[in-house]
């Protein structure tokens, strides 16, 4: 450790004079990587106190075709660059901020529930307790401060990376780049921040769409 | 969850009667008999009826219906559903409007000539639009059928050809073309499958009999014959637009 880094202290390198200036936020998740642990999810749901049955991060548990082989498949808001639920949002409640990041004004939002079968990826759900919409946010409020969103530093194998997807230097970029990461449902065209490495096709239909429930039928652990 | 639930498909199916009804009304106003205006009155009074209780539908249907303002109040160009209710606003507005104008029964004069192609293309535009709403919603692929604004449309102008009460050969047709689109629905996007059985099959069943067969069988010119056929059409569009919002899916 040189001397200079050993003079700026854990705590100062946290507040809003930290927050790093990305073009395009966006995570990186390694599915070779994932050991289905759900400490994503679970870290998410701390961070934003998720209630029961809602979900912004989840982990589907996918058998592969023909095999015993389990895979597992962190999804999360992909803040999409052509995203639908902006346009679907009648009361323009949703938003983009400058590094790209889509992110829902609670108090603008009535709960007219369009957003959440715009999303191709099922990634918006209507909140228990308080009837608004919701969804990953890349934790805005870790990520303006200069911390990672909670689900990146949670992940033990480091199969969730965030940085900036449009920045050629930046090392997430680089590592996409060269493990020729993807994003899923491509073909809804919505150009996703989020991208995959290891992602299959017969992975995608499962994926897609419709967020778990916890009604009548009990708890759907994915 | 299902976000669109039956509120929705209520929302729909009055507002096709409401479209429809107005379309209809429309035409009787450009007759020049005293039987069509008091036709149109009631058909007006019909679509306005419709309407406001659409509109309380779609009040009914949000998790804050008390910030229901909010979507008159912020307007986001890229939305139909904000597009779509300041069309629903304008359409009952002009509806009412014209109702009050003709309210004698007598003196149509220059508002009515005024009146009467706005209503006609609002009329059209409510149709129409909520179509578009499921079109714009990516995450369902079957409301991504082009065959959606062709189905709203068919039923609109069904509604209007059962209050004109034209030849029984137009009607059979109306009612052919909309069985033909709805059908070419449900077997183009795989829905199909999705009826055979459990609650879909249901609401189908209550689309096929109150929208087919009730109104085409109960062909009278008695004003409250109307009433009891629109009333059949709000439920057989109701049991319809179920079906399409719950095989949103495929």
């Amino acid at each position: 450790m040189s001397s200079d880094e050993s003079e700026v202290l854990p705590w100062e390198k946290v507040g809003k004079g930290n927050a790093k200036k990305l073009k395009r936020a966006g995570i990186l998740v390694d599915l070779e990587r994932c050991v289905g642990c759900h400490s994503c999810s679970i870290s998410c749901k701390t961070e934003h106190s998720v209630p029961l049955g809602n979900f912004r991060t989840r982990t589907h548990y996918l058998q592969r075709p023909g095999h015993n082989q389990i895979t597992h498949v962190p999804t999360l808001c992909m803040h999409c660059q052509d995203a639908p639920c902006l346009d679907a949002c009648p009361t323009g409640a949703i938003g983009r901020l400058d590094d790209g990041r889509v992110v829902i004004n609670d108090e603008r939002c009535n709960g007219t529930k369009a957003c959440i079968p715009a999303c191709p990826y099922g990634a918006i759900s209507i909140h228990k307790e308080t009837g608004r919409a919701e969804k990953c946010d890349f934790c805005r409020q870790r990520t303006d401060v200069g911390l990672e969103p909670a689900c990146v530093e949670a992940c033990p194998t480091e199969a969730l990376r965030y940085g900036d997807m449009d920045d050629a230097t930046d090392p997430v970029a680089q590592y996409a780049k060269e493990k020729q990461a993807v994003p899923i449902l491509a073909e809804a065209g919505t150009k996703p921040s989020v991208v995959y490495v290891g992602v299959e096709s017969w992975m995608e239909d499962r994926v897609k769409s419709v967020q778990p429930t916890d009604d009548e039928d009990g708890i759907i652990y994915e | 969850m299902n976000p669109f639930g039956w509120w929705i498909a209520l929302y729909f199916s009055l507002a096709t009667v409401a479209a429809g009804a107005a379309g209809a009304g429309c035409i009787l106003l450009s007759r020049a008999d005293a039987k069509s205006l008091l036709r149109a009155r009631l058909a007006l009074a019909v679509s306005f009826v419709a309407i406001s209780f659409g509109m309380l539908a779609l009040i009914a249907d949000l998790e804050h219906p008390i910030d229901f303002w909010m979507t008159l109040r912020h307007y986001n160009p890229a939305s139909w559903i904000s597009r779509g209710s300041r069309i629903a606003m304008l359409f009952a507005l002009a509806t009412g409007g014209l109702l009050f104008v003709v309210r004698g029964g007598e003196d149509r004069g220059n508002w009515t000539q005024l009146g009467v192609p706005i209503l006609a293309v609002l009329a059209v535009s409510l149709a129409i639009y909520p179509s578009l709403v499921l079109g714009q919603e990516l995450g369902r692929p079957n409301w991504q059928s082009p065959l959606l604004p062709f189905i709203f449309g068919a039923s609109a102008i069904h509604v209007g050809a059962n209050i004109l009460q034209g030849t029984r050969a137009i009607e059979l047709g109306v009612v052919a073309l909309e069985m033909a689109l709805v059908g070419g629905y449900l077997v183009t996007t795989g829905a199909l499958s999705q009826v055979a059985s459990g609650s879909t099959l249901i609401y189908m069943g209550i689309g096929i009999v109150f929208v087919w067969l009730v109104p085409t069988v109960m062909r009278n010119e008695a004003n409250a014959a109307m009433l009891l056929r629109a009333g059949s059409l709000v439920l057989g569009c109701f049991g319809i637009r179920s079906v399409i919002l719950m095989t949103g899916l495929s």
